[in-house]
């Protein structure tokens, strides 16, 4: 479904009109979301730590600009952004020793289950899409569902939109009784499900956030304002374009999702494929790269979500690992940027060149840690991760 | 039967299969994790009982591989979502399932959501988003069949024009399920099935949007969507 129905643009103009009659927002309980923006092949450090690279990648200082907080940003690509946005970044440091893709990707995503949808699980959203991705990711990034979260593969956003706003279509079945009609599907599922603990291991979770939402009144979620700021046709809802991506992911963020996950495509290529940036030693190609294909998109999204005020959101930005000074190889650590409001400025993850291989400073801790500064960023006490050991956390 | 005898003679089990002869003896099974055992009454487990004489595998490192393997019963995950290329071309499907040709219909891009899987290899999905499609074709398409006088759908029966009643809504759901699930449901399924007909929860309904609901919560179970 590409089109939206002038009907359902009217009940969506409706809903608009009444929102003057809502309590304040700031009588609205605070949500909590993260957002993942993945780069399959590699983040380069000189996005977000450019200052500690000694020169390698073309940093100069005229290659790079302060974000106010005594950090350092990539001013091709990262320098685009807001100081708003930049004074709420920390660069954050793992250092995993992995330098082959499929066994970096696996790691960062997947330990004894997957690290996105734990996570969300223990947000405990009462979203319909507890994880959503928003494109495709490496196949070593299992993403086998958990009790209280599975993965939503987002083409369209047609079918959330009806979800979470509401179908105003012809013919379309009622609310109320699609809640009811679904909960006797679950009844009659239950055993085979059951039955099927592995392979039907979403379904469950499907069934109760689906019921859930459909039970729960409509959100006030205008897919034409999102889609027009971020330059598309309001008119489409598939998910195809890195600006559909952000705008979609927002969407669902406003709809409740606690966790998204954003692997924007590169467009070009540097040496290999996407985001392998091998050979761009001097960083120009992805400089280009990136300001072209994420910058303004990924700019909108941290500007939007940012400024929310029901819903404090993180971002994290990332690979499975950063690129070496010699050749821009694969590195066996990386810098990840964090945005958020609730994100304390500062660094663990100054990335450095050592005889051409990118190091990190001794200590600096591995894939749980960085997960377990999510957790909490994400406002989960329950530790799923251990112990966060980044102290980049405000208050 | 024999799949499940092969399967355990392929990895070197030297234990006695025991086959639709008693039970699952769940005391035996090692708990495996966070799985649940089966425990429908008309189901019996092939297992092996000669797990010591398994051959074991260790890495470089000298760790057991396997060693958290889980011995589940064969009876466990033999259903999986119905593949998107099935699911996807919802005419054919629905053809199977309800008797009726949605490309005739013109109503094809009803079958908006089945989401392909990122790789070949994944299960298609069954989660809110691909729940909330399947209910939404099944009732759509249910309801344009149930509204011609004249439809040829398998499952079309006289009690179908008037309102749900006890005894309709039992041998309608009765039919239904048998037609979609391609198998029996049980005494409990079908009187589920009939209370939500004739709930009065949705009287306010008309007659073919109320069948139209039972439908489509059939064509959303796990017995259509899975395979």
């Amino acid at each position: 479904m590409t089109n939206l129905s002038r009907r359902m643009l009217l009940r969506g103009a409706a809903v608009l009109a009444g929102a003057s009659a809502l309590p304040a927002r700031a009588a609205l309980p605070v949500r909590k979301a993260l957002a993942l923006v993945f780069l399959p092949g590699g983040f380069g450090a000189l996005h977000c730590t450019p200052q500690s690279l000694g020169g390698t990648f073309g940093t100069t200082a005229d290659s790079m600009t302060p974000t106010g907080t005594g950090l350092f940003v990539d001013k091709a690509t990262f320098g685009g952004f807001s100081s708003a946005v930049l004074r709420q970044m920390a660069v954050v440091g793992v250092d995993h020793g992995l330098t082959a893709h499929s066994v970096a990707v696996s790691s960062m995503f997947t330990g004894s289950s997957s690290y996105p949808l734990a996570l969300a699980a223990a947000m405990q959203s009462e979203g319909a899409l507890r994880c959503a991705l928003f494109g495709d990711m490496p196949s070593s990034a299992a993403f086998s569902s958990v009790a209280g979260a599975s993965l939503a593969l987002v083409r369209d956003v047609q079918p959330a939109i009806d979800i979470m706003v509401g179908s105003t279509r012809a013919g379309e079945p009622p609310r109320g009784a699609m809640a009811r009609g679904l909960r006797l599907s679950y009844t009659l599922s239950k055993s085979m499900i059951e039955r099927n603990p592995r392979t039907l291991a979403g379904n469950a979770t499907g069934y109760d956030t689906l019921i859930g939402a459909l039970e729960k009144p409509v959100r006030l979620l205008d897919w034409r304002e999102i889609a027009t700021r971020y330059g598309l046709d309001p008119s489409s809802t598939v998910v195809s374009s890195n600006a559909s991506r952000f705008a979609a992911a927002e969407l669902a963020i406003r709809g409740g999702t606690p966790v998204v996950i954003v692997p924007p495509v590169a467009g070009i290529s540097c040496g290999e494929a996407g985001w392998d940036t091998h050979g761009d030693e001097s960083g120009a190609c992805v400089r280009t790269m990136f300001g072209a294909q994420l910058s303004p998109h990924l700019g909108r999204f941290l500007e939007s979500t940012l400024a929310m005020q029901d819903t404090q959101v993180t971002t994290v930005v990332f690979g499975e690992f950063s690129r070496d000074p010699y050749l821009s190889d694969h590195a066996r650590c990386l810098s990840a940027a964090v945005f958020g409001p609730t994100v304390k400025p500062g660094s663990t993850g100054a990335a450095f060149n050592r005889d051409g291989k990118l190091a990190m400073p001794d200590g600096t801790p591995g894939i749980l840690q960085f997960w377990a500064l999510l957790a909490e960023l994400a406002g989960v006490t329950s530790k799923p991760f251990g112990a966060n050991p980044h102290r980049l956390v405000a208050g | 039967m024999t799949r499940a005898l092969l399967c355990l003679m392929i990895i070197g089990c030297k234990g006695t299969i025991i086959g639709e002869v008693k039970p699952l003896d769940e005391s035996t099974v090692p708990t495996p994790g966070e799985v649940t055992l089966p425990v429908g009454p008309t189901y019996s487990a092939a297992k092996c009982e000669g797990v010591a004489a398994l051959r074991t595998y260790h890495s470089l490192t000298g760790d057991a591989l396997g060693a958290d393997r889980a011995n589940l019963a064969a009876t466990l995950d033999t259903r999986r979502p119905r593949s998107w290329e099935t699911v996807q071309s919802y005419g054919q499907d629905l053809n199977r399932q309800l008797g009726y040709y949605l490309a005739t219909d013109g109503a094809l891009d009803l079958a908006t959501v089945p989401v392909r899987p990122m790789y070949w290899a994944a299960d298609a999905q069954l989660g809110a988003l691909e729940l909330y499609s399947h209910f939404r074709v099944g009732y759509i398409v249910c309801g344009r069949m149930l509204a011609e006088p004249n439809g040829s759908a398998v499952f079309m029966s006289p009690e179908l024009a008037s309102a749900p009643t006890e005894a309709s809504a039992s041998k309608v759901c009765h039919d239904m399920m048998r037609q979609f699930w391609k198998e029996e449901p049980t005494t409990e399924q079908v009187s589920d099935c009939a209370a939500f007909a004739i709930d009065e929860a949705n009287v306010a309904a008309t007659t073919t949007e109320r069948w139209a609901l039972v439908c489509a919560a059939l064509i959303s179970s796990t017995g259509s969507t899975t395979q």
